[in-house]
């Protein structure tokens, strides 16, 4: 029975030891067990903090409503008895801040913003003081009138035919997108092998990346954006076959890649 | 206590609709590449329309008039050794050829009246003026003008006759009295 017993110690002795470090003396007959003993030691990692990006951009948009004075003035002649037309310079103007788009960001990630101007009347163009912008995500437990907001202005040009109705000319499209959102992967695959993730910028169809050269040589970089696949070249974007384009080994590049205008943009970091 | 603060609440509400003047909506974008719209419109000026320009020509006759008095028949009285007159008709009032005519021109892009008036200074009281016409009507000149295309300009006269003696036997183209021609706007026709 006491032997059973200490049989029974004797096994709970080495399941309680490290493998591998069987540290203990007796023999198989020998009733002494000398107890020892380890530490029990624990590591702790931070887990991953998930936040999903939630957006929320307010817009407030100025009447968008202008006034063309096209500067014709007519006066009577008594002399001649006739009607003289005299054209001065058009002028357009608008009510206190009607031209004004003032864009507020209260989401929790910095976003971009990009305004167009698209004419609905080929006579008259529309240009803002500033067509992209960045807008910083509030700061946690912050006021709603902290959050960034910055104020485009449209400027209207051009000669609006007569009319006696309001009249539609053009229309401000604001696109917002979130910044740091990956947008895909730029990736080279033939002759150098390495791949950078592709981040959305302000502008709809721009991409920036950021390039780092392992070694010097031929890149083929690819990527792809709605089902389409684009090829890097040393003359842009091409979309019909693979190209290359060439690298400095060691250098740092930031890259604005634009697929609407088939072209890249290479700025040397470091 | 109620009222009061639905009076600050109407106060806040006005001056934050006094702050956002020309701004017309607001919209919210809750997704990445989201995007809003808002249509540009514009309005156009209007030429505007000429002002008035007052343009009449008066043309004045010398306005010169001859007084004839009449002639006076003397007669004899053998009893008295003196002679008796006597008036044989009235006295007549001559003038040249449009001399008491004025010609009123309206090149002015509106329709006007004229209205004449005649005064006698107060020596000459006995003399009565008469017009042809003491108000007149003139057209706008502008009507079928263009830049191109000249308007009418319309016209309209009076005439001034004296009737009554001149006493001042004295006179030689003496100013009796005048004439005052006074322009305003037609009374605008209600539809």
């Amino acid at each position: 029975m006491k032997e059973k017993k200490m049989t029974a110690m004797l096994l709970a002795a080495i399941l309680a030891l490290p493998a591998g470090e069987a540290v203990f003396a007796s023999d198989a007959a020998g009733p002494a067990v000398n107890p020892d003993k380890t530490d029990i030691k624990a590591t702790y990692v931070e887990g991953t903090v998930k936040t999903a990006p939630v957006y929320s951009v307010d817009v407030q948009w100025g009447s968008l409503e202008y006034t063309y004075d096209s500067a014709k003035t007519i006066t009577w002649d008594p002399q001649t008895l006739k009607y003289v037309e005299t054209q001065g310079t058009p002028e357009w103007s608008c009510g206190e801040n009607a031209d004004k788009i003032t864009v507020t960001n209260h989401s929790n990630m910095e976003v971009g913003v990009h305004l167009d101007y698209t004419k609905t009347d080929a006579n008259i163009s529309g240009t803002f003081d500033q067509n992209d912008f960045t807008l910083k995500a509030p700061a946690e437990n912050s006021e709603q009138a902290a959050a960034e907001s910055k104020t485009a202005t449209l400027t209207v040009g051009g000669q609006l035919t007569e009319t006696e109705e309001k009249k539609k000319i053009g229309e401000v499209t604001i696109t917002v997108t979130g910044l740091e959102e990956p947008a895909g992967e730029l990736k080279s695959t033939q002759n150098v092998e390495y791949s950078t993730t592709l981040y959305k910028t302000a502008k709809p169809g721009v991409y920036k990346a950021t390039v780092e050269c392992p070694e010097y040589g031929y890149y083929y970089f690819q990527f792809i954006i709605d089902g389409t696949t684009y090829y890097t070249s040393d003359n842009g974007l091409k979309t019909n076959r693979p190209a290359s384009i060439y690298m400095t080994q060691g250098t740092k590049e930031e890259w604005i890649l634009d697929i609407n205008k088939l072209s890249i943009t290479r700025k040397t970091i470091s | 206590m109620k009222k009061r603060r639905f009076s600050a609440a109407l106060t806040a509400a006005l001056a934050a609709a006094l702050s956002f003047t020309g701004m017309a909506s607001e919209t919210k974008i809750e997704q990445s590449g989201g995007t809003a719209s808002q249509d540009v419109s514009a309005v156009y000026t209007p030429v505007k329309e000429a002002e008035v320009v007052y343009s009449v020509d008066i043309k004045w006759g010398s306005m010169e008039f001859t007084y004839t008095a009449p002639d006076v028949v003397k007669t004899w009285d053998p009893e008295s050794h003196t002679y008796s007159e006597t008036l044989a008709g009235e006295g007549k009032w001559t003038h040249e050829e449009k001399a008491n005519e004025i010609v009123l021109t309206n090149k002015s892009n509106k329709a006007l009246t004229a209205e004449i008036t005649v005064a006698m200074l107060q020596n000459y009281s006995g003399i009565t003026p008469e017009l042809s016409a003491a108000n007149l009507s003139l057209k706008d000149a502008s009507i079928g003008a263009t830049t191109s295309t000249p308007g009418t300009a319309s016209e309209a006269s009076t005439a001034i006759t004296l009737k009554g003696a001149l006493t001042d036997k004295t006179a030689s183209k003496t100013t009796v009295g005048n004439v005052t021609v006074t322009i305003k706007d037609a009374e605008e026709v209600q539809p």
